[in-house]
């Protein structure tokens, strides 16, 4: 399959990887393609640069969607056929309304919202913004305005905490098993303790000590409160999971070609095919391309000898004998910086071949150059595409 | 003699972090400064706290795991995961062996450490602290220095707030004593420094410099280095570059045409591929000088490698500039700011 075939199959495609490998340059030059090709697309970002928000239209406020003005494709000299939105994920938020969509009456609300670790998990609970994002995507899928959704990923660490975000999240979230233990506790209060086996106390009073007594009735109230929610927040996230797995769903993998990238994209990749997720594709970007092509070799232009013709390039462009000296050492260093630029070639081919190695050879694989420019606006991103959407 | 000492003053520290995002090659550089330190003669405990060890494979060795091993002469690595610190901790604090496996293996304190935002970070951070303490029989520190790679979280600071945060929720008991003192080594000039590791291009230049913000407004941790990890070298001096221009211009005006067919697309080729390392060269500098304009702190800069896959030889290497580096630029700042 081809990626531009993806575009047409697919209504959703998640960009995924580790961090600094360009995962959204990638997912706004994808949605950008689909937009001038006739779609209505909507692009998810979660951190993007600066430099790329702005091209974007996208202001410091999250949660908002906003329409890529076609002025900005027209600066690029483009005419889309379709259209381009773009929102900027703003987890907290996104919890907070799925909370509020979920409550059975207000004061369970503001209960829960306003409790201290409530406010710790919302904002940065390992995994938080991985699920919001996945809630985020269910969200703008579930109204059914876009032909395509382009989501890009936190920059998550590990493949499995992006995976298992919503269903860990939610299994934390259900907390029956610290509730059971809670509910006593606290209606008894302190002698209550004496109800438990002793292992439990002492498991209780370890972990007061760890964390405060405030600790654990913060805790207890949450879950308590949490109660009436959690069938809501239960069936929301298989459905998320479900949706992450359908055939309409796109994984795509992005990495650079360093060798600990490399490896991670291995990992993830591997992860992706453990969890049945559709997995269709794979970006490698920031790539040193060989500058001799394979015919140009085939056909004799061989860069082996490039010191000796150094020294013949100084002497035919040199006017003096002097010259001729200085020009031959400036040859030198740039045969010497073409044998460098070679042997990056070299080293990126080998470092994604050992990930491609295990990729089904129906699998579409790019191999996006490294610029030597910075890409942040529409021309740039589309420049990207050509790459990406090539057909070769 | 004396100069050089001074310059390599970190080294006289006991406790290095190393921070940055993912993707700027944080632990080559945490790998590189510990053979740096190794070789100025210190015993070195290297710490990586990650469910897939990065470090061990920059220097060719298994996994060295929780307990470790030594990587390199003077040089310990250990990798603690939090969760294994976590668990040590519980074992320490219940000392019937039974209950203790009965608790660590309970839903409810799996639970209640997932529950309590930053409980494992913090954990660890003792743990750091505790190493840091540990002294041989004659009372003399067991690790000369430790050198730590710490967690790229989201947000850069996230892992250094956490004895912060604690000590601002929790105002007394055991977690309070422990903040405190956890604070204290770390704002302590004298003992810790905070290395920032980064790469010359937009996004990690600007979260660098958020991070430095809120390092220096938040936290008071006293700001080491700010390294520059693959910084593109220059191909050409200024007045070699003139003369590449006079002889570009001469192979424009067919100054090559004694040379086969086959030589001259060669010598294209490398004409344009000097130019391309030329603006990379340029992008370079363009992002290390709006490091150096906003940042006022003292810089080390990594050059680019051009070469295979890390193993042990490069790492030398690029340790050697390091250590170049450090003796070329001592550290201007010896205060908090």
């Amino acid at each position: 399959m081809l990626f531009d075939e993806l575009l047409e199959r697919k209504e959703i495609i998640i960009c995924c990887g580790s961090g600094g490998v360009g995962k959204t340059t990638t997912a706004a030059s994808i949605a950008i393609h689909a937009a001038t090709r006739g779609q209505k697309v909507m692009v998810l970002t979660i951190d993007p640069a600066k430099r790329l928000a702005n091209s974007l239209g996208l202001s410091e406020l999250g949660n908002e969607e906003r329409r890529v003005s076609p002025r900005k494709f027209a600066e690029a000299g483009i005419d889309p056929k379709g259209e381009l939105y773009a929102m900027m994920l703003d987890t907290k938020r996104t919890f907070d309304e799925l909370v509020a969509k979920h409550s059975l009456n207000d004061d369970m609300r503001d209960r829960i919202l306003n409790n201290v670790l409530y406010k710790n998990i919302s904002n940065a609970f390992a995994g938080s913004q991985e699920y919001m994002a996945m809630e985020k995507l269910f969200e703008i899928y579930s109204k059914g305005t876009c032909d395509l959704i382009v989501l890009d990923t936190p920059p998550t660490k590990h493949a499995l905490d992006f995976l298992d975000a919503p269903r860990r999240m939610t299994a934390f979230l259900d907390g029956s098993v610290l509730k059971w233990f809670l509910k006593p506790y606290f209606s008894a209060g302190k002698a209550g303790i004496r109800m438990f086996q002793k292992s439990t106390a002492i498991i209780l009073r370890t972990l007061e000590k760890v964390t405060g007594m405030s600790a654990l009735k913060v805790a207890s109230d949450f879950f308590i409160s949490f109660e009436g929610m959690y069938d809501g927040f239960k069936e929301r996230a298989e459905a998320v999971y479900e949706l992450l797995r359908d055939s309409t769903t796109a994984f795509v993998l992005v990495t650079s070609p360093e060798d600990l990238t490399i490896e991670e994209a291995i990992y993830f990749h591997d992860k992706l095919v453990e969890y049945e997720m559709p997995f269709c594709g794979l970006i490698v970007n920031k790539v040193h391309t060989n500058l001799i092509s394979d015919s140009e070799i085939a056909s004799g232009i061989r860069p082996d000898n490039v010191e000796k013709l150094a020294q013949k390039i100084g002497a035919a462009l040199g006017k003096t004998a002097n010259e001729k000296k200085a020009m031959q050492a400036v040859a030198a260093s740039l045969a010497k910086n073409l044998d460098n630029f070679r042997e990056l070639a070299e080293i990126d081919m080998e470092n994604i071949s050992r990930l491609t190695e295990r990729i089904d050879k129906e699998t579409p694989v790019r191999i996006v150059p490294y610029f030597d420019t910075d890409v942040y606006d529409i021309e740039g991103l589309e420049w990207m595409n050509e790459y990406v959407f090539s057909s070769e | 003699m004396k100069k050089k000492h001074e310059a390599l003053d970190i080294f006289e520290r006991r406790l290095l972090i190393i921070s940055g995002k993912g993707g700027v090659g944080k632990s080559t550089v945490c790998a590189a400064l510990a053979l740096a330190a190794a070789r100025a003669g210190k015993q070195v405990l290297l710490i990586e706290m990650d469910e897939r060890e990065r470090i061990s494979r920059l220097f060719g060795v298994p996994e060295v795991g929780y307990e470790g091993a030594s990587v390199h002469r003077n040089i310990h690595l250990r990798n603690l995961q939090p969760m294994q610190v976590m668990d040590e901790f519980v074992a320490q604090q219940v000392s019937v062996k039974r209950i203790a496996r009965q608790m660590v293996e309970s839903q409810i304190y799996r639970y209640f450490v997932a529950a309590a935002p930053g409980l494992k970070e913090f954990v660890t951070l003792g743990k750091v602290m505790m190493l840091e303490a540990q002294k041989e029989r004659n009372g003399k520190a067991k690790h000369d220095l430790i050198i730590l790679d710490a967690p790229a979280t989201g947000h850069g600071v996230a892992f250094l707030r956490v004895p912060f945060a604690a000590a601002e929720t929790v105002k007394m008991g055991w977690i309070r004593k422990q903040a405190d003192k956890i604070i204290d080594l770390i704002t302590d000039p004298a003992r810790t420094l905070l290395n920032i590791v980064t790469l010359p291009e937009e996004m990690p230049v600007n979260e660098t410099v958020e991070m430095c913000q809120s390092v220096r407004e938040l936290l008071g941790i006293p700001i080491g280095y700010i390294i520059i990890n693959s910084v593109f070298p220059r191909v050409l001096g200024k007045r070699e570059t003139a003369l590449f221009n006079t002889m570009k211009e001469r192979v424009e005006g067919n100054g090559l045409k004694k040379l086969t067919r086959t030589e001259r697309r060669i010598a294209e080729i490398a004409f344009d591929c000097f130019e391309t390392a030329q603006r990379r060269r340029e992008l370079t500098e363009f992002y290390v000088s709006k490091l150096k304009r906003t940042l006022d702190y003292d810089f080390i800069q990594i050059p680019f490698i051009f070469s295979k896959s890390f193993d042990i030889n490069l790492l030398e290497q690029v340790s050697t500039h390091m250590t170049e580096a450090l003796e070329k630029e001592p550290r201007r700042h010896n205060a908090v700011r």
